[in-house]
């Protein structure tokens, strides 16, 4: 058996990688390595350029319903972003630090995670939407001098139209989720 | 920047074979070889921070190698059972096997072989191929270097009844 070893170890060794331009991969490296840092800037940036553009263009302090409703609607929005870059993004470091069992261990986890955004997460923030926005509207209908019978039908409405809406996306988010997490989810759990 | 280039170089020269035919061993196939090893290339690239020169550079690099194959397999065989449904898919290396010398044909059949058992087993033979003790192999799996050498032992009569 032993000489079996040496001779597969021999005819292993035989094979060697094409040679590669390092010059131009490092090149297309570097270009990469840019993309990716923006687009996670852009993200960490956008949540909080997007608040304070709220606050200068919109009266939101002078008014406690805005004020109120724009900070129900922005935690809900900090809640998905940190769901998903902490399901997305964390995943790269990990590479060189894990072996395959804990690596296979926490890539199931976070791929677990990105599907409990899609149905739980993206649930509780079309909770905080509709009420963030359904507070909003208070106001809004009471500038309008419509009586109350009217309002709780405008709310009522606009409610189930939301939630029709968060409905279907979610849905389809789901459907995309189990066509393509699931069976990796799958995959990883057999390689265990 | 520059540091970091040169350090990927010197990784880049020290284990390019090395990851390439652990990549070939997982594949089975040189196209598909070829992808992984280029993903392979830009993991060392994004972990190129973490590597600390004290520690050993062949586990540092084989962890990023197998636990890329482990993550690009599942998306390979994805795409072949689609590529099956418009047409038949010879594998690249049994069209190759047919037009090369007696040694070629060996070294092929060998990394057919290896491609064919279950997916921890060929990262296990691969590194045992590559001189890596059971330890390291442990240490590169997470699997007990008991279990390591069960596997071996198994892996080999497998190897060997394919061979022959």
């Amino acid at each position: 058996m032993e000489k079996d070893i040496t001779n597969w170890q021999n005819l292993w060794k035989e094979e060697k990688s094409t040679p590669l331009d390092l010059g131009k991969l490092i090149t297309h490296l570097n270009k990469i390595e840019k993309k990716g840092k923006l687009e996670r800037t852009i993200l960490l940036v956008a949540v909080p350029v997007t608040i304070i553009v709220l606050a200068t263009l919109l009266p939101i302090l002078s008014n406690i319903y805005y004020l109120i409703s724009i900070l129900i609607i922005g935690f809900g929005m900090i809640m998905i972003l940190i769901q998903s870059y902490r399901s997305k993004y964390s995943l790269i470091s990990y590479d060189a630090e894990l072996n395959n069992h804990k690596y296979i261990k926490n890539l199931i986890h976070k791929l677990k995670q990105r599907m409990l955004t899609t149905s739980r997460y993206m649930w509780f923030y079309t909770f905080l939407l509709v009420l963030g926005i359904n507070i909003g509207y208070i106001d809004v209908l009471q500038k309008f001098n419509v009586s109350i019978t009217l309002r709780i039908i405008i709310h009522v409405v606009f409610t189930v139209l939301m939630i029709c809406v968060m409905y279907y996306s979610i849905e389809k988010r789901k459907k995309e989720n189990n066509n393509g997490i699931l069976p990796l989810i799958d995959f990883l759990e057999n390689l265990n | 920047m520059k540091n970091k280039e040169q350090k990927f170089k010197q990784v880049y020269k020290h284990s390019k074979d090395k990851v390439y035919r652990l990549c070939l061993g997982f594949m089975g196939n040189k196209t598909d070889a070829d992808d992984l090893f280029q993903e392979v290339l830009i993991k060392v690239w994004n972990n190129l921070d973490t590597f600390r020169n004290e520690s050993n550079i062949d586990t540092w690099i084989y962890r990023i190698t197998t636990n890329t194959a482990l993550l690009t397999l599942n998306r390979k065989t994805k795409l072949k059972k689609k590529e099956i449904e418009y047409q038949p898919n010879i594998p690249h290396y049994e069209i190759e096997i047919l037009n090369s010398t007696d040694k070629e044909q060996k070294v092929k059949k060998l990394y057919k072989a290896i491609s064919l058992l279950k997916e921890i087993d060929r990262i296990i033979i691969g590194l045992l191929l590559e001189n890596c003790s059971y330890d390291d192999i442990s240490n590169i799996t997470g699997l007990k270097t008991s279990n390591v050498g069960v596997r071996i032992n198994r892996i080999k009569k497998i190897l060997s009844k394919k061979l022959k």
